[in-house]
């Protein structure tokens, strides 16, 4: 194709000329295109996710400063290589995804990164070297839960290992981490497993099966689905219950804590990954982006939640302060997550925030606190690399010894 | 104002596969007027690197279709087929051949198992294909117990780049499916295929071997299979073991919108690339168009049955033509 030179070059200069006064006056009041592209959506926990970010995005300064727009990709990995390509093309400046796969994207992502696009994810990571991963997946959750479950049976019972998606990156990791605690004890026999697709209604048909063949189960280890386990356990067996570790879903809290189901055996632990990972995620980004924060390591670790039945404490307000993690009943329907708020890291958000994505009327952003970089761990989040020679091993909770 | 009209009504009546690539051609505009990079020869590269795989699974299903059967065992294949590509691909100068070769393997194996068991011995072939497409899925997640592995540059540079920047390697693979569907209609076998899924008693009196040509229908899918598997390798780099449920509902979306009847003897693998296309531009659409994040299913589902809608339109005013002209 030809174009007439002359008039072209005009054009040129002209844009040019533009191009320098806007640039002088972008100077002072940068503004920022940021994409966020989930899979899933009707899902509670990436909506609680998606709805922390939105709120971050509307929260002062960066109601001004940023152009925020959610993309939903769905489960097709096709689908969202397309829709990340879309907004490189549309001339994003950051991009946080929750990624389908851990590697799959890895092509789309460099060609991103080529045209410096900030790109993020959150929860799951890619193992592309030139995007930042935000999860709590290198936070062991495996072998500290099952740890702490061992520690709580005391070295012996029978237990049943709900796994979570089969064939994902993080069902192998945790399940490698707490079938490897879990064999370390004699006494601890696992009579029952099934896959449970972080599924609660899943996991309570599945949960109902196995106490048919196995009437008289000690505990159950879960990554999610651990409020419909833990309802199957009170259908079948009112009057003697489990110990369960897993999700953080607000009526689990609430039964963990309840003194009458402790007496009838209940022993909960309320961790695995939280909704808050997402915002976190955000907010991280928005201070690479802006230029505040400048992060070495391009793997950051989202902290664990980590909630014993003997730390539930009930929240007289809309947000998580002063210690508190959990609502009372009928403030929030029972399988709200309340990982998806962060008292310490993200006291912007409240639970309004939460249920519509909307700013908390006064906040504005808070500075964040230095970040904590995670363990490499290969094919997750990063290739060709070696994860630190106890990454199986559990770091918040102290072994019991083997019990004769 | 007569011609256009005429030329409407003429287009209107070459039938659903001309409604979908006017469709496809409709939405390609609309995205492109909103998005600079769109007609570039990288927009155009990536935009045909998306859509390859639904492109070349579903001309295979289009064919199962065609004999009046079904087979939802194609994404499971695909999988597995990702899976040995991102296995074995990186072993040596001719791992990509090597890797070629068993994807087409596994695809027709896979195909040739489903031929059996819905032609040889007669099975349901919803209920058949369902059983290879969960033994599938288990062989995925022995291969890959979780996304890894690595597709060898050779492939993954090769087939998603475009040759001296001015063709995209996408492309030509598209021209050789469409060629090669053109040839195969006009076989002995494309009109069996036609004949044994309009009427199967009729096709058996004239003399067709209906179980062998749905057998035949099978592997070539199987085939085809492998050949999406290897091209979702090429674009991902990488193996992951579990098929995407969304993309064998994209597959039979595909090949409804292209015009194939899920009856069977009617339609065509052309009308099912132009239906993979519309799906694929669709998202690129969507995205220029700025619809809000949850109403995007919406229009998904919208501009499907409007496709759908306006195909069987055509349909009924291509068959009074014929008729008006007889």
């Amino acid at each position: 194709m030809k174009f007439p030179v002359k008039p072209l070059a005009a054009l040129m200069a002209a844009l040019g000329g533009l191009l320098a006064v806007s640039a002088g006056a972008q100077a002072q009041d940068k503004h920022y295109k940021v994409f966020l592209d989930m899979s899933y959506s009707g899902n509670i926990w990436q909506a609680a996710a998606a709805n922390g970010v939105k709120a971050l995005a509307a929260t002062p300064p960066y109601d001004k400063q940023v152009t925020f727009k959610t993309v939903i990709s769905g489960t097709d990995v096709q689908r969202q290589i397309s829709d990340l390509q879309s907004m490189v093309a549309d001339g994003a400046d950051a991009i946080l995804i929750y990624p389908l796969s851990p590697t799959a994207l890895n092509r789309v992502i460099r060609q991103a990164c080529r045209r410096h696009v900030t790109v993020f994810t959150y929860d799951s990571t890619v193992t592309e070297p030139c995007a930042y991963n935000v999860s709590s997946i290198t936070a062991r959750y495996g072998a500290n839960s099952a740890q702490w479950m061992v520690n709580a049976m005391g070295g012996k019972g029978t237990v049943v290992i709900n796994h979570g998606v089969a064939g994902t990156s993080v069902t192998k990791t945790y399940d490698a981490q707490a079938l490897g605690v879990f064999g370390r004890y004699p006494g601890i026999r696992i009579v029952g497993e099934f896959y449970g697709n972080w599924n609660d209604a899943t996991s309570q048909q599945a949960v109902a099966n196995l106490l048919a063949v196995h009437p008289d189960l000690d505990a159950i280890w879960t990554v999610d689905g651990t409020y419909g386990s833990l309802q199957a356990v009170m259908k079948a067996r009112p009057d003697r219950l489990v110990t369960i570790a897993g999700q953080s879903n607000n009526g689990y809290r609430l039964l963990m804590a309840d003194k009458a189901m402790q007496q009838k055996g209940l022993k909960g632990l309320s961790s695995s990954s939280g909704p808050a990972v997402g915002p976190y995620a955000f907010k991280v980004m928005m201070e690479v982006l802006t230029g505040k924060l400048k992060l070495d390591r391009h793997n950051v670790e989202y902290p664990l939640p980590w909630v014993p039945y003997q730390d539930v404490k009930m929240c007289p307000g809309d947000r998580f302060e002063s210690g508190c993690n959990v609502f009372p009943n009928g403030k929030v329907p029972p399988l709200f997550i309340d990982t998806a708020l962060d008292g310490t890291l993200l006291p912007e958000l409240s639970l309004a925030s939460i249920q519509d994505g909307t700013a908390t009327p006064g906040a504005r952003m808070q500075a964040l606190p230095p970040v904590k970089y995670a363990d490499n761990l290969p094919d997750i989040n990063c290739s060709d690399c070696k994860a630190p020679a106890d990454a199986m091993e559990p770091n918040l909770v102290k072994p019991i010894p083997v019990p004769k | 104002m007569a011609a256009p009209s005429g030329r409407w009504r003429r287009a209107l009546g070459g039938g659903p596969t001309a409604v979908a690539v006017l469709l496809f051609a409709a939405m390609y505009a609309v995205y492109a007027a909103r998005t600079e990079t769109a007609t570039t020869v990288f927009g155009i590269t990536n935009l045909l690197n998306d859509g390859i795989v639904l492109a070349i699974a579903s001309a295979g299903l289009t064919l199962v279709v065609l004999a009046g059967e079904f087979d939802l065992s194609g994404v499971a294949v695909i999988a597995v087929c990702n899976c040995v590509v991102a296995t074995i691909s990186t072993f040596g100068d001719f791992g990509w051949l090597v890797a070629l070769l068993a994807v087409l393997a596994i695809g027709g194996a896979a195909g040739l198992l489903n031929g059996l068991l819905v032609a040889g011995l007669g099975l349901q072939s919803l209920a058949a294909t369902i059983g290879t497409m969960i033994a599938a899925e288990g062989v995925a997640l022995l291969i890959l117990s979780a996304p890894g592995g690595t597709v060898a540059d050779v492939i993954a540079d090769s087939l998603t780049g475009d040759i001296r920047s001015v063709v995209p390697v996408a492309a030509v693979i598209l021209a050789g499916l469409c060629l090669a569907w053109m040839v195969l209609k006009r076989t002995r076998f494309g009109i069996a295929l036609y004949a044994a899924g309009t009427d199967a008693a009729a096709a058996r009196l004239s003399g067709i071997d209906v179980p062998r040509t749905k057998l035949k229908a099978f592997v070539l899918a199987g085939l085809c299979y492998g050949a999406a598997g290897y091209m979702l390798s090429a674009q991902t780099g990488t193996g992951d073991p579990r098929a995407s449920d969304a993309l064998l509902l994209f597959m039979y979306a595909s090949v409804a919108i292209g015009g194939t009847s899920l009856m069977g003897g009617r339609g065509g693998a052309f009308g099912s690339i132009a239906g993979a296309g519309i799906l694929t531009v669709m998202q690129k659409m969507l995205f220029a168009l700025g619809v809000a994040e949850f109403y995007t299913n919406v229009f998904n589902g919208v501009i499907m049955i409007v496709a759908l809608v306006i195909g069987n339109a055509s349909a009924a005013v291509a068959q009074r033509m014929r008729r008006r002209a007889a």
